[in-house]
């Protein structure tokens, strides 16, 4: 419905604006012009007609009076006539008239007298006595006993040459016989002599037809014809012009009969002459006409350019202001539309509010009549003190465009953040004016986001550094010290793996909540990743041992006990300190000291802090000549295998071997296991270190065979880089075929917490090797955490009592327990037992007594070179 | 168009005019000597034989008296003084008489019979050879 009315508005406008009604108001004109013109026209024509047709009735009139008098005057003269002859005799008739004047003017007229045989007696003019007795009007006569005029066709004879009209009457003697005849011969041309060209024109038409239909006489302008049969029916039309049949003309015509004879007289007006006049009127009245649509249409076609121009520019405006209203309506900005004031000056003294958006009474929370109702610096006060109506007249008085943005202080906005756009206009200003509150908090979150841990909340490795960065300079400029420290959760991977990670995330909140509360205001605790964390305390005295009590304070805070989930948790924490500028005097070398100390913290039985000393660098250094020294090992064959002996308890034979590795330091003699297998993990050189154990071992074994052993089973320890090594099933499938060993004689160690890593890819590695036909075993057993239930699926074919179990058990119930807990655990799933470090018989028998399958030990054999391995093995008989 | 018609009927007319000039003998028109006309213009003369005026230019009654139909002094005379020749004075007294407005002059056969009638009658006028004239006439005008 209000679709349907605002379509009609439109038309309605459409209608009124001038570029639409004027050509349709000047086509009405057109059409009344034309109207007008085409029935003056009609009218002409008729009115010119009309008097065509009355004036051939005036013409018929007047010219059948002139006839009937001729007529009249001729049969006057044959009554005459015929009335000399019968009193004079034929031949005296006519002197006799003549005598007296009674003879019509030789001229025009041919009076003659014939006898009863048809010869012409007497003529006047005289003419040729010539025959007239086969003539029709003679016969006639003679048959006919009638007093009547007989009118003969137009024709000629021998006594005239010109063509003539034979009027006759009958004569008679005196008892009533046929005695001849009377004849007035007439010139045809004499009946249309009253033709006038001035009025009947060029084509008009005179004539005289018989009853018989035969024309007697016609006159078409000046030329004058007879003979033609006519319809005379056709020529008593007087309504409408028709065709003539002899020349085509059309005509209008009129057509009386004479009374008393029988002829009619006609007449005719020639429409194209009389209509001539009529035609010269109509081309006038068009021209005229179509001078006037000209003229008409080039007025209106200028007054309409005119006033579509006008039209075209309304609608670039409305089309403008519709625009701008549609676009400030929906717009998330507030408008404000200021126009300005001036004093008497011309100054600009304020500005009035000359329209607002939606958005702009949202943000200031009054309505567009309560702004509009008042000026800007009443509504906003503030604006004559803080520059703000200064700037503002200036853009409108100067123009351009002026943007800032900025905290918000003025509590007629409601918003934190303002970002402000003002554009000068003509005669004021436009202020577009968005709240960015919501940008600003948000960046402000993504710089906290960038320098800030998201789990606690304290600065994180960057802004961590950046600090330290600006107290090592502040400390500079001040001569003061720093002190950087590192602290580390000790077993923190412990809860993880055990509790989860959500109790991990919990415990490194509430550690990291208690080390904050520690601090001092300047202090700055950060979260280095994982359960590392960074303490940065700039404003140092000269003697940093002031800050023990902070440091020792913290260690007591982090140990205090924490409920996760229920249960009461417990971790402590290894902090390694450095100091500015004692031992390092850039943020890096800091940093690595501080990390430096905090493994000597660890080493030395975690839960306790050190401070960075020289000689920590010192066992650095020594590490890494080590290290070095390890690469050169390999090459130059420093490294060699020592086997211990594997007993079964049962025979007390040896039936295996471990390979146990051995590095012969050339200055410092032999290395333990213990110090470089570390390191290697550490370098990468455990990988090749490893395959070179690897194929060592296989090959020895296979050498103990072919010297003629008994075959003996090899173990190797594998570490867990070389587990995790995606390669090692080939690389052990290498060994086995280089050294021509076959598999069921090679036994792969490892440690129980190395497949608790990622069980699964762990069971997937080890079947593979089972299906070679490799033996496992898992090292230490009872150490790590081990799943049962994971157990239950390993290919493994025996568990290894770790020697911490076994060097007690002579003592310790717990650990006979627990060994006893072990041999029972391999029975149940079909493993074998073995016993490490076994150094005394009681252990052994204790063992034995348990159920225990093997052992190895000192009580058996130390490791010991190849040959006494096989001084040591039984040869086959 | 009726202009141009006139225009080439005039040329026909001087033509034949000067054509017959040299042989023909001169006319007179003539008066009874009775009547007080003494002189009249050619004009004047045509006007009364063309039945266009039945009076003098005083006023009296004036009848014409024509030669008879062939005669070379008629046929001479309408061709001076009317400027028409026999066919056009056909036509002419044809539509006279047909519309009734005027009967040709009566006819005597020769210029003796014309003298004797106009000399007996005060009104009638008619012209005659020049070498007919006597006293008992007047000429009123010599057409030449």
């Amino acid at each position: 419905m209000a679709g349907r009315d605002s379509k009609r508005a439109r038309w309605l406008r459409m209608g009124l604006d001038t570029h639409v009604s004027l050509p349709l108001f000047t086509l009405l004109l057109l059409v009344v012009i034309w109207g007008a013109t085409f029935h003056f026209i009609e009218n002409e024509r008729q009115a010119t007609r009309t008097a065509a047709v009355e004036s051939v009735q005036e013409l018929i009139e007047t010219y059948e009076a002139q006839v009937a008098r001729s007529v009249n005057g001729i049969e006057q003269t044959l009554k005459v006539l015929k009335y000399a002859a019968e009193r004079k005799g034929q031949l005296g008739a006519l002197p006799e008239l003549h005598a007296h004047g009674l003879l019509p003017s030789g001229l025009v007229f041919i009076v003659s007298i014939a006898d009863a045989q048809g010869n012409l007696v007497a003529s006047n003019p005289r003419s040729r006595s010539i025959s007239v007795a086969n003539e029709s009007y003679f016969q006639f006569h003679r048959e006919e006993r009638t007093a009547t005029t007989y009118v003969a066709q137009t024709m000629r004879d021998g006594a005239n040459q010109d063509w003539h009209l034979h009027f006759t009457r009958r004569l008679e003697d005196a008892d009533g016989r046929f005695a001849g005849i009377a004849i007035v011969e007439v010139d045809p041309a004499y009946f249309t002599s009253a033709y006038e060209r001035a009025r009947q024109g060029e084509r008009g038409m005179l004539g005289l037809v018989g009853a018989d239909g035969v024309v007697r006489s016609l006159r078409i302008g000046d030329k004058v014809s007879w003979g033609q049969q006519i319809d005379q029916r056709m020529m008593a039309r007087n309504d409408m012009a028709v065709a003539s049949p002899w020349d085509g003309v059309q005509r209008y015509t009129a057509m009386r009969p004479l009374h008393g004879y029988s002829l009619s007289v006609f007449a005719g007006l020639c429409e194209a002459e009389q209509m001539a006049a009529f035609r010269k009127l109509r081309e006038e009245h068009i021209w005229e006409a179509v001078i006037a649509s000209g003229l008409l249409l080039s007025v209106a076609a200028m007054a309409w350019l005119w006033s579509w121009q006008g039209a075209k520019a309304r609608r670039r405006i409305r089309r403008a202001q519709e625009t701008y209203a549609a676009a400030s309506e929906a717009n998330m900005d507030a408008f404000f539309v200021l126009r300005a004031i001036r004093d008497r000056d011309g100054a600009i003294a304020d500005f009035k509010f000359s329209g607002v958006n939606p958005r702009a009474q949202q943000l200031t929370g009054r309505s567009k009549f309560e702004l509009m109702s008042q000026s800007f610096c009443t509504f906003l006060p503030a604006a004559r003190h803080n520059g703000m109506f200064e700037r503002l007249a200036q853009i409108c008085s100067e123009g351009g465009v002026h943007q800032e943005e900025g905290q918000n202080l003025m509590p007629q906005f409601h918003a934190e953040w303002l970002h402000w756009q003002v554009v000068g206009v003509e005669g004021g200003v436009v202020a577009i004016v968005r709240d960015i509150s919501e940008r600003m908090r948000n960046e402000a979150r993504i710089v906290h986001m960038a320098h800030h841990d998201t789990l606690t909340g304290l600065p994180n490795r960057s802004l961590i550094a950046d600090r330290l960065q600006q107290a090592v300079l502040h400390a500079e400029r001040q001569r003061q010290s720093v002190l950087v420290a590192f602290i580390d959760l000790d077993s923190f991977k412990l809860v993880n793996d055990t509790m989860g990670h959500n109790a991990g995330d919990e415990l490194l909140k509430v550690v990291a909540g208690r080390m904050v509360d520690c601090v001092r205001r300047n202090d700055t605790v950060g979260r280095f990743g994982g359960d590392e964390f960074v303490l940065v305390l700039p404003h140092v005295d000269e003697n940093p041992s002031a800050l023990v009590p902070l440091l020792e304070k913290i260690l007591a805070a982090v140990i205090e006990p924490i409920m996760l989930e229920g249960h009461k948790m417990q971790v402590s924490c290894s902090i390694g300190a450095s100091v500015y500028p004692r031992d390092g005097c850039d943020a890096d070398t800091l940093m690595m000291h501080a990390d430096m100390a905090m493994y000597r913290a660890k080493e030395s039985g975690k839960n306790n802090c050190q401070f960075y000393t020289h000689e920590m660098n010192a066992t650095l250094e020594e590490k890494l000549a080590l290290m070095e020294g390890l690469r050169k090992a390999l090459d130059e064959r420093q490294l060699r295998l020592a086997y211990q002996p594997k007993i079964d308890l049962a025979t007390g034979e040896i039936f295996g071997v471990e390979a146990l590795l051995r590095w012969d330091h050339p200055q410092r003699g032999i290395i333990s296991p213990d110090q470089f297998i570390p390191l290697a993990e550490e370098c990468g050189m455990i990988l090749p270190i490893g395959e070179w154990v690897l194929r060592e071992a296989c090959r020895q074994a296979r050498a103990w065979q072919d010297q003629g052993m008994e075959p003996i089973s090899m173990s190797v320890n594998v570490s867990p880089r070389q587990f995790e090594d995606v390669r090692l099933v080939s690389r052990v499938e290498n060994a086995l075929r280089d050294s021509a060993l076959d598999a069921r004689w090679l036994e792969l160690e490892v440690t129980e917490s190395l497949i608790m890593r990622d069980v699964t890819q762990s069971v997937a590695k080890m079947r593979e090797l089972e299906a070679m036909g490799i033996a496992l075993s898992i090292d230490d057993f009872g150490t790590g955490y081990s799943s049962l239930a994971a157990l239950k699926s390993f290919p493994i074919s025996r568990l290894k009592i770790d020697k911490s179990f076994v060097r007690d058990l002579a003592s310790s119930e717990d650990d006979q327990a627990i060994a006893r807990a072990i041999i029972s655990l391999s029975h149940q799933l079909h493993m074998r037992v073995i016993a490490e470090g076994v150094e005394t018989e009681q252990q052994r028998s204790f063992l034995q007594q348990n159920g225990c399958d093997e052992v190895q030990g000192y009580l058996f054999g130390k490791p010991m070179a190849a040959e006494e391995i096989a001084a040591r093995l039984p040869v086959p008989a | 168009m009726a202009r141009q018609v006139f225009l080439s009927i005039m040329l026909a007319a001087m033509l034949l005019v000067s054509a017959g000039l040299a042989g023909a003998a001169d006319l007179v028109v003539i008066v009874s000597a009775r009547s007080p006309v003494t002189a009249l213009r050619a004009d004047q003369v045509a006007d009364i034989f063309l039945a266009e005026s039945a009076v003098y230019p005083d006023g009296r009654e004036a009848t014409a008296i024509d030669l008879g139909v062939g005669s070379p002094l008629r046929d001479e005379f309408y061709a001076r003084v009317a400027n028409r020749n026999p066919a056009l004075m056909k036509a002419y007294w044809t539509k006279m008489i047909f519309t009734g407005r005027g009967q040709p002059p009566r006819e005597l056969p020769n210029s003796a019979a014309v003298r004797k009638l106009v000399a007996e009658n005060p009104s009638m006028i008619g012209y005659i050879e020049r070498s007919a004239l006597d006293a008992s006439v007047r000429p009123v005008l010599v057409v030449h």
